[in-house]
């Protein structure tokens, strides 16, 4: 009987396989594979949403390139809403001083008159410690040949807990230029790296802090708090977030950081304007690449760096705000955001 | 091509004349299966009439598979989910999508003793096999046998799978875009008394009471479905691009528009089979036949259909694309008929299209 109904009503076709191509095979149908838990970014083209999961990617280190007005940092203000939901404590390193960031902290450190501890470097030992600082100072500072000199005095200075052994060699006006900087973000008595990990942080720095100083601080709280997480050991878990705005001040820090920390339980998000500003090795490390919208030799730039299609490049081209490309490690194809973002992350808000 | 159908009905009119002025009773039973045979629809609707849906055979479902009994035979249903694709028609240029594509057709569906169901849902995409058999071990060895030839053209695709289980499976036969109708005693009570009198009392509608215990007859056992509300029921009547070279830019744009456009919220069902040799010949002999009789009687609409046919037999032998016979269900909404309908895809609605699915 069900054959009869079957020759009767079912209508047949002839169709080639050309034909079923354009609309019954797997390739013209399954949309790329995406994610159904963790940090909600916005919607995708087909209006899925879509995830930044922390326990799928290799890595939450990341990347978000965008030019000004963009909307980076409402990004950054995002995740670290949403990582707040999934229990995940943050810092900001925010050169700016933007008021939006501080907004959403109840702690906010204005470095240059709050101070913290740079001599209690848990997780080092003090002659790695001050390598390390004398390698990147010497960069940040234009100061090149001067590394194994700074490195004697500032591990004198860890050995003695003390600032005296910088400030004793500050009639050389390049030692006096770091040592003025130093002593503006050090005290004996300001909290330490293992009280500031406990908790939320905003730091923030004066509106006319020179870009040298804002370096050293960053630098130092990134080294500091690398050190601590050290000691706390390897952990696979997201624990701790921390977005650094003008993320190229520290690029050849931050190639070292991603090459290392990637067990240590925390994650560093760099925002920055363009994308030749940072190592392009960055991008290969970084778990995941946030691209916002932007002009054309911006786009141009971006498809050095990922094969985007004339689709993905026309989504970050022609909408101004709102767009974005996501490129996660393990899936090469970027995805085309609508960035929905939560109000608390707008600047207006 | 004129069908079995059409064949079938001119016989039973040359009967229905020949028996006319002997046997009136034979006459009209032979002009009611005339009648049902040229519109299957008073079938369909009287079918509807009594279910208020769809007939569609209940379906066992184990753990790896679905089952159902049809007589004396088993029908089994295997089935894997893509859940990835490397790849697709959002990244691919012309010619690799073309390629990849039509290899997943070319080594996934061999056909011969099974049947293949390709399922669009919401931007999903199952293939389901379908084989029937009167041994259970035989029919598992057979759907084995053709679901590792779909993994393996998947793989070759670039795309990943996982298998479905039988509750997956059940719920890709009979998803939640198509809602049971009740059956209702009442209905199929006043059914009966209204058609019974017309078929007794009334010979000049015995067509109608034909078609009505043809309907009880074949609704019996099967519950009934229909779409669920704002949703069709579509059958498709012809692939217009069959008939045409098309390029292959043209196949990935008409790709891109089914990605983008209608993949969401959509149930397409298509019931594949490759083509038999002969039917695989009978494109090339209707290009030919119809040539030769339109230049003969100067007939443009002939010589219009040999062309027609002469670009599918092209497309076989140039690009060796594979012939299938395809018959297909799509629960829409009316938009996405229209959208699918432009790019060359005619459906029109009829409630029996769920057929495709059982």
């Amino acid at each position: 009987m069900t054959k009869l109904l079957d020759r009767l009503v079912v209508k047949k076709t002839y169709a080639l396989s050309g034909d079923l191509a354009a609309f019954a095979s797997p390739l013209a149908v399954v949309p790329p594979r995406e994610e159904t838990s963790g940090m909600l970014l916005g919607t995708d083209d087909l209006g899925r949403p879509v995830f930044l999961n922390p326990s799928s990617l290799p890595n939450m280190h990341g990347i978000i390139v965008g030019t000004t007005g963009s909307g980076k940092s409402t990004l950054a203000r995002h995740l670290i809403l949403e990582a707040r939901d999934l229990g995940v404590s943050s810092w900001v390193i925010d050169p700016h001083g933007e008021r939006s960031y501080a907004r959403l902290y109840s702690r906010v450190l204005l470095l240059g008159a709050d101070r913290i501890n740079v001599l209690d470097t848990p997780g080092w030992k003090s002659s790695e410690f001050s390598s390390e600082l004398a390698r990147y100072i010497e960069r940040v500072y234009g100061i090149s040949g001067a590394r194994f000199v700074l490195r004697e005095i500032l591990l004198k200075c860890l050995n003695r807990g003390s600032l005296s052994p910088l400030e004793n060699l500050s009639e050389v006006p390049e030692v006096k230029r770091i040592y003025d900087d130093l002593a503006q973000i050090h005290e004996d008595s300001a909290p330490s790296v293992e009280e500031l990990a406990a908790s939320s942080i905003c730091f923030t720095f004066p509106q006319m802090s020179s870009r040298e100083f804002r370096s050293l601080a960053a630098l130092l709280l990134l080294m500091l708090l690398q050190g601590y997480r050290r000691t706390l050991g390897e952990s696979h878990r997201f624990e701790h977030m921390v977005v650094l705005e003008e993320a190229h001040y520290l690029a050849p820090y931050l190639l070292h950081l991603y090459q290392q920390t990637r067990k240590w339980g925390y994650s560093v998000i760099a925002v920055t304007q363009l994308p030749r500003e940072l190592d392009p090795r960055l991008y290969q490390l970084a778990g995941f690449v946030v691209a916002l919208s932007g002009p054309e030799s911006y786009v141009n730039d971006i498809s050095l760096l990922f094969s985007l299609t004339r689709d993905e490049r026309d989504h970050i081209l022609y909408k101004p705000r709102g767009a974005a490309l996501l490129v996660r490690q393990g899936d090469p194809r970027p995805r085309k955001l609508f960035l929905k973002l939560r109000r608390e992350a707008f600047p207006e808000a | 091509m004129v069908s079995w159908r059409t064949y079938l009905a001119a016989l039973s009119l040359l009967g229905a004349l020949l028996t006319a002025s002997h046997s009136r009773l034979l006459a009209e039973l032979l002009a009611a299966l005339l009648f049902a045979l040229l519109t299957p629809e008073v079938l369909q609707l009287a079918v509807l009439a009594l279910n208020g849906g769809w007939p569609l055979p209940d379906i066992l479902c184990l753990k790896h598979a679905c089952l159902e009994t049809t007589g004396r035979e088993y029908c089994a249903f295997y089935g894997v989910k893509v859940t990835d694709c490397r790849h697709g028609c959002y990244d691919l240029s012309e010619k690799e999508f073309f390629s990849l594509s039509t290899t997943f057709f070319h080594v996934g569906l061999v056909g011969g003793d099974a049947e293949y169901l390709l399922i669009t849902w919401n931007q999903h995409y199952y293939v389901v096999i379908r084989a029937c058999g009167k041994d259970p071990y035989e029919l598992r060895r057979t759907l084995e046998k053709h679901l590792r030839r779909v993994e393996e053209a998947l793989s070759l695709t670039g795309c990943s799978w996982e298998r479905m289980n039988g509750q997956s499976l059940r719920r890709v036969l009979r998803p939640s875009c198509l809602v049971p109708s009740g059956r209702s005693p009442l209905r199929l009570a006043v059914a009966g008394l209204v058609l019974l009198p017309l078929a007794l009392r009334a010979p000049f509608l015995l067509p109608l009471g034909l078609a009505g215990l043809a309907a009880l007859l074949l609704s019996q056992g099967r519950g009934g479905y229909t779409a669920a509300s704002g949703l069709h029921v579509y059958t498709l009547v012809s692939i217009d691009s069959f008939y045409s070279l098309a390029s292959l830019s043209d196949i990935l744009s008409r790709a891109k528009i089914v990605y983008s456009s209608c993949a969401k919220d959509l149930y397409l069902a298509l019931r594949v089979r490759p083509a038999a040799p002969e039917e695989e010949q009978a494109i090339d002999t209707e290009a030919y036949r119809s040539y030769e009789v339109g230049t003969a009687l100067e007939k443009l609409s002939l010589i219009h259909r040999s062309t027609k046919f002469f670009a599918a037999a092209r497309r076989r032998w140039e690009r060796r694309e594979a012939l299938y016979v395809v018959s297909g269900l799509l629960v829409a909404t009316q938009s996405q008929q229209k959208i699918l309908e432009r790019i060359g895809l005619r459906f029109i609605r009829l409630p029996s299209a769920l057929e495709v699915i059982s």
